[in-house]
């Protein structure tokens, strides 16, 4: 059975906090929605600014910030290898901007934020202008291992149809409640994709306390992690740096 | 210098799925631009060999997960593979201020994190349903519903369950809102959305629903939660909300508005809302593990039936 993934105006439950290459190399924010089993609840649109020329991609964006998708994370190990099937909704301002669209899924490494290119598609197929149309196309990915808490990071993108784009405007219509109209923008796979479940884990919680922990691995102070909280509010106060930062240890 | 948790040795197990961190923490500006990532990793029983089982950003949102400058709930939700715990080995958990999701850190600010504080509460009232309330829309009667809760100070709000139902086939969408109190009414300002939810993703029947947010109370005051409809007025097709009559819970009160105008109920709508406070710094693992005896705040007296505090 196949997995389908819908495009979501849902905030995203994490973000990546990196500025990371766009596919034409310039490096990004990302303002990330939630890539869900559900659709949305009220269909919205984003753009995306072609160029004068030709381009390896142009992701669709808000502001400066350019928009990804990320899925909740895996709840088993799966191999992606079978025919990933776009259903995007678009449409370009006028029918001189030479524009197609498409799309590229990513790996999100649970444990490192590693991202991993599994498919980009390279459809040539000229979009049509108001109203939006549906685009319904497959790719083949890149077989990839993905393991328990991965996610998978989904970016729509404008492509040019083989001739010259000119400056225009794209829209992507996504978020919408209903099959088949526009809104209705999802990525089909293969494989029976499953993920980890909305609601909170039901295992043993454990509270960060102030007491002191007897070893001392390295350089920071060690502190017990204790199945009972604490009874008085400590704070731990570090100083910024300027980023982008890979992180500053509290 | 830099802090970093570690539980007590524990015994063999599995270890897969998705934890939720929770963090209570601010950032000294709103310039600072500062998000946080959360991190678990498996170390030896002295602590080395650490190998990271998984790391997250907190939730995004419009901010692209940028911190508050007053002590909020964050939620990091972590996930990692299956992996098997080897008995005496320990998890080491470590929080680090990141970039927001849209633009980067600010250096020249600080970032607080508060821990060690008591856990979190919860008020339920989930008492014998007695009866539904209606919302049919704005135009008549029974526009709105909504159940007013106390709290005795500052806190964020992180869930709230109610029990919902459909009648008919509603098209348009239920919004959950979180109001202040005005005269012992919703005062129509929205402290925070808890979720818009699409009305016909309810069933016929009376069903608890959880819903995960993060709206923080500034006082010790009343507040309402106001359930309202998107669509237009549609007294056929309703959204319905399980009361108890009479009222029974001692610290609020439901109420119904009718054309535009809300009057008490003597019932209570069934609900349950949870909180944190600062220092409520804390982190839900997808499984349940066993300290390894005499390892931890507890020892175990009799082997296999039970443990005291040592």
């Amino acid at each position: 059975m196949a997995k389908t993934l819908y495009f979501t105006s849902a905030a995203a439950t994490t973000h990546r906090g990196d500025n990371t290459a766009k596919l034409a190399g310039a490096t990004s924010w990302w303002q990330p929605f939630a890539m869900s089993e559900s659709r949305g609840v009220s269909a919205t649109t984003a753009t995306a600014a072609s160029i004068a020329g030709t381009t390896v991609g142009i992701e669709f964006v808000s502001g400066a910030v350019a928009l990804e998708w990320l899925s909740e994370p895996l709840s088993a190990d799966f191999t992606i290898s079978g025919t990933i099937t776009g259903n995007l909704w678009g449409l370009e301002s006028t029918m001189n901007d030479n524009t197609a669209i498409n799309f590229v899924v990513d790996k999100v490494d649970g444990a490192t934020g590693a991202v991993t290119q599994i498919a980009k598609s390279a459809r040539v197929t000229e979009l049509g202008t108001t109203p939006a149309t549906v685009n319904n196309f497959p790719v083949t990915p890149t077989s990839t291992a993905c393991k328990r808490g991965d996610r998978l990071r989904i970016r729509p993108f404008i492509d040019d149809i083989g001739t010259a784009m000119i400056v225009g405007t794209t829209t992507f219509s996504y978020n919408g409640p209903t099959a088949a109209v526009a809104g209705d923008s999802y990525v089909q796979f293969t494989e029976n994709l499953t993920f980890e479940p909305a609601a909170a884990p039901t295992g043993s919680t454990y509270y960060l306390t102030d007491t002191a922990e007897t070893i001392n691995p390295g350089s920071a102070t060690e502190k017990k992690a204790l199945t009972t909280s604490g009874s008085s509010s400590v704070n731990a106060v570090a100083s910024t740096a300027a980023g982008p930062t890979a992180g500053v240890q509290v | 210098m830099a802090i970093e948790w570690y539980t007590p040795p524990l015994e063999a197990v599995t270890f897969g799925g998705k934890a939720k961190f929770n963090i209570r923490a601010l950032e000294s500006s709103a310039a600072a631009n500062a998000s946080l990532r959360a991190e678990i990793a498996i170390t030896a029983g002295d602590g080395t060999g650490a190998v990271v089982w998984g790391t997250a950003c907190v939730e995004s949102d419009a901010t692209g997960g940028e911190l508050a400058t007053a002590d909020t709930a964050e939620v990091a939700w972590v996930a990692g593979d299956d992996v098997a715990i080897a008995a005496g080995q320990r998890l080491r958990f470590r929080i680090y201020i990141d970039d927001t999701a849209i633009g980067p850190l600010v250096a020249g600010n600080t970032v607080t994190v508060s821990y060690s504080g008591p856990a979190a509460t919860t008020i339920t009232y989930l008492d014998t349903q007695t009866g539904t309330g209606r919302i049919n829309g704005v135009g008549g009667t029974e526009e709105q519903l909504a159940q007013s809760f106390l709290v005795p100070g500052p806190m964020t709000l992180t869930e709230v369950r109610l029990t919902l139902s459909k009648g008919g086939t509603p098209s348009d969408n239920v919004v959950l809102e979180i109001q202040s109190d005005s005269g012992g009414s919703p005062s129509g300002t929205v402290i925070g959305t808890i979720a818009t939810v699409a009305a016909s993703s309810y069933t016929g029947a009376d069903t608890l629903y959880a819903y995960p947010c993060g709206i923080a109370l500034p006082a010790a005051a009343s507040y309402w939660i106001v359930a309202r409809r998107s669509g237009a007025r549609d007294t056929a097709n309703y959204v319905g909300w399980a009361a108890h009559s009479p009222s029974a819970y001692p610290d609020g009160t439901a109420a119904t508005r009718g054309s535009g105008t809300w009057a008490a109920i003597a019932a209570d709508l069934l609900f349950a809302a949870s909180f944190t406070v600062p220092g409520d710094t804390n982190v839900i693992l997808p499984v349940l593990v066993v300290e390894q005896a005499g390892s931890g705040p507890f020892t175990y007296t009799k082997a296999g039936y039970g443990r005291e505090s040592a």
